[in-house]
């Protein structure tokens, strides 16, 4: 599941990470810089520099959206 | 947080939370995947299976036709692919991945050439001499071609793909 979410893929490109995406209903499965979800990318690659500041980089989207988005806190 | 961010980290802030700003969290139902090549039914191996092979940019369709075919044992199969691809561990696969020492690359039959795929299958006595025995088997002549994937080529294209299956048991 990790290797998944480091982005390891074989064959045609990452293909299979390519087409997979998480659908966010309650949030709480779903990692909010790891997984695609939003958009195209994974958060942590769309605003890495926010990544890197981010002190709980394997928070749940649902943990995030609890505390605010912790835009000014979280990050 | 110790600083205050710098103008361009706002810009990613205020990025962020324009996207974020949208999502409205449904309290009760779990997360879920989504499969974009198959939005309806989902991830299928099927679904997975045409998509890739349908790629087409992989491998020569023709190869993978004639090597797969099901006429074909399985095990002979696994050894052509690898055979055209280059993935025995021969002597000169070995010593590019470091698990033998760079001079240790002649044929373990002790002929004074480089044991690669070619020459092992193709070049070397032992096996020169297996071929003679086939043509001889299947009554006929055949010009040795010297390179793996011509040689398989000529060969599929000459003969049905069950003669090729009993010809690479007899190497085996």
């Amino acid at each position: 599941m990790f290797r998944l979410r480091e982005g390891i893929g074989e064959g045609v490109g990452n293909w299979f990470e390519e087409n997979i995406r998480r659908v966010v209903r309650d949030g709480r499965d779903t990692l909010f810089w790891y997984d695609r979800s939003i958009g195209d990318l994974p958060l942590r690659l769309k605003f890495p520099r926010l990544f890197d500041l981010a002190v709980e980089k394997e928070c749940s989207v649902g943990e995030m959206e609890g505390r605010g988005w912790g835009i000014d806190g979280g990050a | 947080m110790g600083r205050r961010l710098f103008a361009w980290e706002e810009e990613s802030v205020r990025e962020c939370s324009f996207l974020l700003h949208n999502i409205v969290l449904q309290d009760f139902v779990h997360d879920t995947w989504w499969w974009l090549l198959d939005p309806i039914h989902g991830y299928t191996v099927r679904g997975a299976y045409r998509f890739l092979t349908t790629m087409g940019n992989m491998v020569d369709r023709s190869l993978v036709d004639d090597v797969w075919h099901k006429h074909v044992p399985l095990k002979v199969s696994l050894l052509v692919w690898r055979l055209l691809r280059n993935r025995i561990p021969t002597k000169d696969n070995l010593a590019l991945r470091g698990v033998l020492s760079s001079t240790d690359t002649l044929c373990a039959l002790g002929c004074d050439c480089n044991e690669t795929v070619n020459h092992l299958f193709l070049q070397c006595t032992l096996s020169t001499d297996h071929w003679a025995l086939v043509w001889n088997w299947l009554g006929i002549s055949f010009v040795h071609d010297g390179e793996l994937r011509q040689h398989f080529l000529r060969f599929t294209k000459m003969a049905g793909m069950s003669t090729y299956s009993h010809l690479f048991f007899t190497i085996i």
